[in-house]
């Protein structure tokens, strides 16, 4: 007996296997290992090759805890994160034009083919996040979590609606050499811009989670986003394709590419991303279709 | 009292589609409620539209504006959105206002996304991929005009305005003959320029709107004034509606 009543699905084991290759040409193309193969031509694909693989595999592991998951019940949910998270990386790429604080190396030169590869990879990076979330929260951690509880007033909803707006569309109008310094702001911004409509409008929400002093979906949607956050450097640092961050605040000391301040941006990252999502889903849909 | 304000000496209308009633005004058999949110919604689009695309003109002209006046073109925008959003509630117009609702409001919504890149355009003009974003912009903005004369065409019908059901087709075809149609062939311009010239994009709208005559402006302009002068109409004719009723009965 393994504690667990529901079959590992066989998708988990294709994820698997996608990751173990990928991860072999990595080391392959970095240690000099069959010459004669031009490892940069797969290693290009690392990126979504990689996430793709942990999508299928972490919604395999959920649904062999859960009996129930993203791939296996929740089809639509995936269609609408998939294209929900291209057109939220889209418009962070614009800002990225204007205050840079990223930008890519070694990209397909052949234009449909360099379009293909940003859907695919900007695809994974809505589910990646949520799947991670819904996996910790099938251990039950941070379950038990708890904080004062109080209300929010009127007041304080718009003071967020404020202050997002401020973050949110303040950075690119300011001075050119202030700019890369104000990314907090981006990842902030439209968490506290969003919520307050997500709170009134009765989707799921953090700020409906703090008032009733819950703070478990919180500190798994954090964990979700060190974890995720780990994950991205990780696999980009030997990618072939790949990212390189040019903001200018710490960049002395890093974990792989990422100065090691930019981390902090993760946390805020996954709730931003979790708001976003319900912000629009919520027109479509009212059922918590997320898991998380 | 009734939430619903009924034809007492006119006949009701059920929507079909593309049928325009003989009978000169009917009256409409939906909520008080509805009426509220139908005069609002017109009221919203015209003045969304009209600042919209004030301030997207002036954007793009190479004057200096300030971030206070561009601070417009999102005003304009989200009044289009709000707008669009009160007309997507009314529901007692049947399924295919509702329908035709729905996209409208999907478009508007998208344009509204688009409408971040267009100000952020503004800050790299020389970046290819805002400058796709902001003609993306344009085109969901030329989409939304003609995806709104489609639901001013159910309204006429369910008013038995056969005149405004004629013009909204009218109007619709011409904003896909006059601005639709010219849009797409400056894109296709640019990028095949692009393409096969290794042209900058940019230096080649700036050439093309360098090269725009005045008068070719107003013309390919005239459906879309044409447009909100529709969506005036329809504000018009539903507080008309309105005003019409008994007070007893409201």
């Amino acid at each position: 007996m393994n504690g667990y009543r529901h079959r590992f699905p066989q998708y988990g084991t294709v994820g698997l296997i996608i990751l173990l290759l990928m991860e072999t040409a990595i080391f392959c193309s970095q240690t000099d290992a069959f010459p004669e193969v031009r490892w940069s031509r797969i290693t290009t694909w690392a990126t979504p090759a990689c996430w793709w693989g942990y999508i299928l595999f972490v919604d395999a592991w959920i649904y062999r805890r859960k009996g129930t998951s993203l791939l296996t019940d929740r089809r639509r949910s995936l269609a609408i994160q998939c294209i929900l998270s291209i057109v939220f990386w889209c418009l962070f790429e614009a800002y990225n034009r204007v205050m840079p604080g990223w930008r890519y190396e070694h990209l397909e030169a052949d234009l449909s083919v360099r379009l293909i590869g940003y859907a695919i990879a900007f695809a994974t990076i809505m589910p990646g996040l949520f799947l991670t979330c819904e996996f910790l929260e099938s251990y039950n951690l941070f379950g038990r979590v708890r904080m004062p509880r109080f209300h929010w007033s009127r007041a304080a909803l718009i003071a967020s609606i404020v202050i997002g707006a401020f973050f949110a569309f303040a950075p690119p109008f300011l001075p050119e050499n202030m700019r890369g310094y104000l990314w907090a702001f981006v990842w902030m911004g439209w968490f506290f811009l969003l919520e307050p409509f997500n709170y009134w409008r009765g989707v799921p929400s953090i700020y409906s989670d703090w008032e009733h002093g819950d703070l478990s979906r919180t500190l798994q949607l954090f964990a979700a986003g060190i974890t995720c956050g780990l994950l991205w450097e990780f696999w980009n640092m030997w990618a072939y394709t790949k990212w390189v961050y040019i903001f200018p605040l710490g960049q002395g000391v890093k974990y792989f590419e990422m100065p090691l301040v930019g981390f902090l941006g993760f946390l805020p990252f996954a709730l931003e991303y979790f708001v976003m999502f319900h912000f629009i889903a919520s027109f479509f849909t009212r059922d918590d279709t997320l898991g998380i | 009292m009734s939430d619903t304000i009924d034809a007492a000496a006119q006949p009701s209308l059920r929507l079909a589609h593309g049928a325009v009633p003989d009978s000169a005004i009917v009256t409409l058999r939906v909520p008080a409620r509805d009426y509220v949110r139908l005069a609002q919604g017109f009221y919203f689009i015209f003045w969304g539209l009209l600042v919209t695309v004030l301030t997207a003109a002036q954007l793009l002209m190479p004057i200096e504006i300030s971030p206070f006046a561009e601070l417009f073109l999102g005003v304009g925008v989200l009044a289009t959105l709000i707008g669009s959003w009160r007309l997507y509630q009314v529901r007692s117009l049947g399924e295919q206002w509702h329908k035709r609702m729905g996209r409208t409001m999907a478009v508007a919504a998208l344009l509204t996304y688009f409408c971040l890149f267009f100000y952020l355009w503004r800050r790299a003009p020389q970046s290819s991929y805002l400058l796709g974003n902001m003609l993306a912009f344009a085109a969901t903005g030329i989409i939304y005009v003609i995806a709104f004369n489609r639901v001013v065409a159910t309204l006429a019908v369910a008013l038995g305005r056969k005149d405004m059901a004629l013009e909204s087709r009218v109007f619709g075809s011409g904003n896909i003959g006059l601005l639709l149609v010219p849009f797409a062939c400056v894109v296709a311009y640019i990028i095949g320029m692009a393409v096969f010239q290794r042209s900058d994009p940019l230096s080649e709208l700036r050439f093309l709107l360098g090269r725009a005559n005045l008068l070719v402006i107003i013309l390919l302009l005239l459906p879309f004034s044409l447009t909100l002068s529709l969506a005036w109409s329809c504000k018009d004719a539903v507080l008309r509606q309105l005003s019409n009723l008994d007070p007893d009965r409201l």
